[in-house]
């Protein structure tokens, strides 16, 4: 319960310190934008190669890897059809919204939540193998699919996806965990350092970007849609990982708590990005990753409470 | 001898990599630097000092290492000004700017991967910067005040202590200031802000190490064609002299062996830290002999580091 507490306070912390700096002015016009790339290219592969390639195989691809991708392709699928039915957005939007109630942000709460809360940083790989594996090509083809006209799409979205740093990195990481190899020290502490940069650089990163952000604003006329998917992201979502831990899993509390915490994560940042990047339902992703940090510490700490850790 | 070695590659692989996304990246070299560097210098290298400050052996730190980086600041930086003095006719008001170039190091950026990684602790890099932030750049700062005002009449009325503290007080100074008060009083933070502040400062390393990296891509160092003879003379005494002193003087003067005198010469070969060029221009001093010799130790300090590692391991 106090891990929680803890990996929140030192998430908000860092956060914090980024939206100060930008209050400031002191990372210049394109600070937002170098310490994503930062990441995006440098920091967080490393984090997720030396992640993996830690990991138990086992661990990895074992019971929680199943319950992160059930639990997520459920709410995927739930929040598509309340989007067709009752708010009746563009197929583009639909997917937006629906990743942004499914996707959780594993590279930087996932981590230091487990690490901190769970007390064990590997326990984040399953969650993000599925997710950079599975979760992300798909959607990001759905999205390519419903915004593009072309036929020749198809190619540039495979290549896209495979050229990617973060999947990249992680085939290595996952080819090195099931093979039992490690790179020589001499190689891998430049990347373990570097990975040490990429969850305080994707935090100050956040927090620049909230920076004259105003949520929830009536005029979107997006708020019931952004409600609905934070409720299906913080409460669905992990409530459907427990079902799936304790009756059809039967895993012992440790693993019921593991997966609820996981489920519960926030959502993942880089759907606004993506959201960006197509420019569909960018308010849906923007707010619903604003509330969904926001409300993520009360509903973690009470799931918490809840299973008496 | 061996983890040494690793260690200066684990340096270099960074800088490497810093050097290379320069070289790949051409277009955004200057919006990278322009966003790295602020990150650095205001927020994850004073979580950095504070951070190793706060855990030092403040006795081994004053008591062996912080003299030794004094005695070979000052006897360098007086024996250029000598040399320079009496060879080259270097008129006076030159001096405490080129010789403070000479022997003041960048020990907060460079120094403390390589003293973590290639030495094996970071208590040579901690005692040179509290050598350097209490006692060497006051010293120097106060020369520079005192030749501003001869030249400028008009900042005579400025008073000097203030002035000074001014061009000291930045984030890394209070960072440090404020890690080697909890060192001293035996505080420790409480784990909740402890470890994102840890988060942060292990976050400076590779950041500062890649962005030392793109600053020495594109630079033409000793291309200047104004003040030869001194910035060749500074660079000497740089990236030569400086070290051999520090061995002289750990060696023979405090009896250190092995790693520990490594450590000594090993922070001595560092190269001039930025800030000489800063305070120079601050003071507006002529920024020629300070700018060319920290470009040009920037580049020779690395060899001569690594030197000087493979003769005393």
């Amino acid at each position: 319960m106090f891990g929680v507490f803890e990996g929140f306070f030192g998430i908000w912390a860092i956060i914090g310190i980024g939206y100060w700096a930008a209050k400031k002015n002191i990372f210049g016009p394109e600070g937002r934008m170098i310490l994503n790339r930062l990441t995006f290219f440098i920091a967080s592969p490393a984090l997720l190669f030396t992640t993996i390639a830690g990991a138990n195989p086992q661990e990895a691809l074992g019971s929680q890897l199943f319950i992160a991708g059930i639990s997520a392709l459920v709410v995927f699928v739930l929040f598509q059809l309340l989007s067709r039915w009752f708010f009746k957005r563009s197929a583009a939007e639909r997917t937006i919204g629906a990743m942004a109630a499914s996707t959780v942000n594993a590279g930087n709460l996932g981590l230091p939540i487990a690490l901190y809360a769970l007390g064990d940083i590997s326990l984040a790989a399953p969650v993000a193998l599925f997710q950079m594996a599975i979760m992300t090509p798909v959607s990001l083809s759905m999205m390519e699919k419903a915004t593009s006209t072309r036929e020749a799409g198809k190619r540039s979205v495979l290549i896209r996806t495979l050229s990617n740093p973060m999947i990249i990195a992680s085939a290595a990481g996952l080819a090195c965990s099931i093979f039992h190899w490690m790179p020589p020290q001499l190689i891998l502490t430049p990347i373990e350092l570097l990975a040490g940069a990429s969850i305080p650089a994707m935090l100050l990163g956040f927090g620049i970007s909230l920076v004259g952000s105003k949520p929830l604003q009536k005029a979107t006329q997006r708020r019931t849609e952004v409600w609905t998917a934070a409720a299906l992201k913080l409460v669905i979502h992990p409530l459907l990982a427990w079902a799936l831990a304790a009756w059809v899993f039967r895993l012992d509390s440790t693993g019921q708590y593991i997966a609820i915490i996981m489920a519960a994560l926030p959502t993942a940042q880089n759907i606004f990005v993506n959201a960006d990047r197509y420019n569909a339902g960018i308010t849906i992703a923007k707010d619903t990753v604003l509330v969904t940090t926001i409300l993520g510490i009360p509903v973690m700490l009470a799931f918490a409470g809840l299973l008496h850790h | 001898m061996q983890g040494v070695m690793q260690g200066f590659a684990i340096v270099l692989i960074l800088i490497g990599a810093g050097l290379a996304t320069a070289k790949f990246l051409p277009g955004k070299r200057q919006a990278i630097s322009t966003g790295l560097t602020p990150l650095i210098f205001y927020i994850t290298n004073p979580a950095l000092m504070f951070i190793l400050l706060a855990d030092a052996d403040l006795g081994l730190v004053l008591g062996v290492f912080t003299p030794i980086a004094l005695l070979t600041a000052a006897f360098t930086g007086a024996l250029f000004a000598v040399v320079s003095k009496v060879f080259l006719k270097t008129p006076a008001r030159h001096l405490p700017a080129a010789a403070m170039a000479t022997s003041y190091v960048n020990a907060g950026n460079i120094g403390i991967p390589l003293a973590l990684y290639a030495v094996g602790s970071t208590t040579p890099a901690v005692s040179v910067l509290i050598a350097q932030l209490l006692v060497i750049a006051p010293a120097y700062l106060c020369m520079f005040a005192l030749i501003s005002r001869k030249l400028n009449p008009e900042t005579q009325d400025l008073p000097l202590g203030p002035t000074i503290l001014k061009s000291i007080a930045n984030p890394v100074t209070v960072a440090t200031a404020i890690g080697a008060c909890f060192s001293f009083f035996h505080l420790k933070l409480p784990e909740v802000l402890h470890a994102p502040l840890e988060m942060l400062g292990n976050a400076s390393i590779p950041l500062l190490l890649m962005a030392f990296g793109m600053s020495l891509y594109g630079q033409k160092p000793l291309a200047e064609k104004e003040g030869r003879p001194e910035v060749f003379l500074g660079v000497a005494f740089k990236v030569l002299i400086m070290p051999c002193v520090a061995w002289v003087l750990g060696r023979f003067v405090f009896g250190l062996e092995s790693m520990e005198l490594m450590g000594v010469v090993v922070m001595a070969a560092l190269p001039t830290a930025q800030n000489v060029l800063l305070f120079s221009q601050q003071f507006s001093l002529k920024p020629t002999v300070p700018r060319e010799v920290i470009l040009a130790s920037t580049f020779l300090s690395i060899p001569v580091a690594l030197l000087a590692t493979f003769l005393l391991s």
